[in-house]
């Protein structure tokens, strides 16, 4: 159980899930997604907000599949690396929800960046875990 | 939240770089490393095998500076990038790298003062592709590494291929 319960909720498509709140830092207004080649999979490119560089981390085709409907936002995250943060931005497609919730753990059969499940009255939601998902799209 | 600030490269002195087109997309390079620009005259088409290392090399480029006869390798910079697109007008002949790179075109020269290292989200071969990122009013703007475009495996590979002169 995640000794931290609270999580943000974000919308894409017709499904939700869900990042743990202390990795959230804002919900952002659309921005100019800029571009530049490379080659990692998933990210779009950035942004650059308030001096700051910010990869976009575009998990929707990875989560939901080629046919996500337009973003609306972008989710600020932490991601960790060896030895230092990075915020990264998720593109989400409406608006986000605070929720304070026991997760419980994942079923074995749900890929690895299924970090656990907030099993809501209405719907269960997967917890993502950021940098296995972006391992998942490389690998 | 408690975010550690990233640790950047930062260059603090102003650094004169030329923005360069490829397609698309508009690269920075600083000026100190680009000896030469010129148009497209005077290159001559070679095969250097099938290798895909060195796909991107079709040509070369001679001149001559003070006795000495220098050829430089002709890097198609769209293959590089792996950019779909590029209608090629300029060469950018690299100073201290025996490399002339194709552009589109060359937009202007400018200063910068900061360049920000690559976030570590980009984990590809953009990491070696470019010095870091330099932002000039509002755009993000790659800085190439010269170093880039022909490692020492490519060079040598190059000087190894029994070359031969495309004829037209």
């Amino acid at each position: 159980m995640s000794t931290d319960s609270r999580f943000v909720l974000f919308p894409l498509g017709n499904k939700r899930f869900a990042l743990p709140a202390a990795q959230v830092t804002e919900l952002a207004q659309p921005d100019v997604l800029q571009k530049f080649p490379h080659t990692t999979k998933l990210l779009a490119g950035v942004l650059l907000r308030r001096g700051r560089i910010i990869p976009v981390l575009d998990v929707a085709e990875v989560l939901i599949g080629p046919d996500a409907p337009a973003r609306k936002f972008y989710l600020i995250a932490t991601r960790k690396f060896d030895h230092m943060e990075e915020w990264t931005a998720v593109p989400v497609t409406g608006e986000c929800e605070l929720k304070k919730w026991d997760m419980i753990p994942p079923m074995p059969s749900l890929p690895k960046h299924v970090i656990g499940i907030l099993s809501l009255p209405e719907e269960t939601i997967e917890v993502i875990d950021l940098n296995q998902l972006a391992m998942t799209a490389v690998a | 939240m408690n975010l550690r600030q990233r640790t950047v490269a930062k260059k603090q002195h102003s650094e004169d770089v030329i923005l360069f087109d490829v397609g698309e997309m508009r690269f920075a390079i600083a000026a100190r490393d680009v000896d030469e620009i010129r148009n497209m005259e005077s290159m001559t088409a070679r095969h250097f095998g099938t290798d895909p290392c060195i796909a991107k090399v079709k040509s070369t480029i001679s001149r001559t500076k003070g006795s000495a006869e220098q050829t430089f390798y002709v890097v198609n910079s769209a293959l590089h990038y792996r950019l779909a697109q590029a209608a090629p007008t300029r060469l950018l002949i690299l100073r201290d790298h025996p490399v002339a790179l194709l552009a589109d075109s060359i937009d202007r020269m400018m200063q910068v003062s900061t360049v920000l290292a690559v976030p570590q989200a980009f984990q590809g071969a953009e990491r070696k592709w470019y010095r870091g990122l330099a932002v000039m009013n509002g755009k993000v703007i790659p800085m190439v590494d010269p170093a880039s475009f022909l490692g020492r495996e490519e060079l040598d590979l190059l000087a190894g291929t029994r070359v031969q002169a495309v004829t037209a």
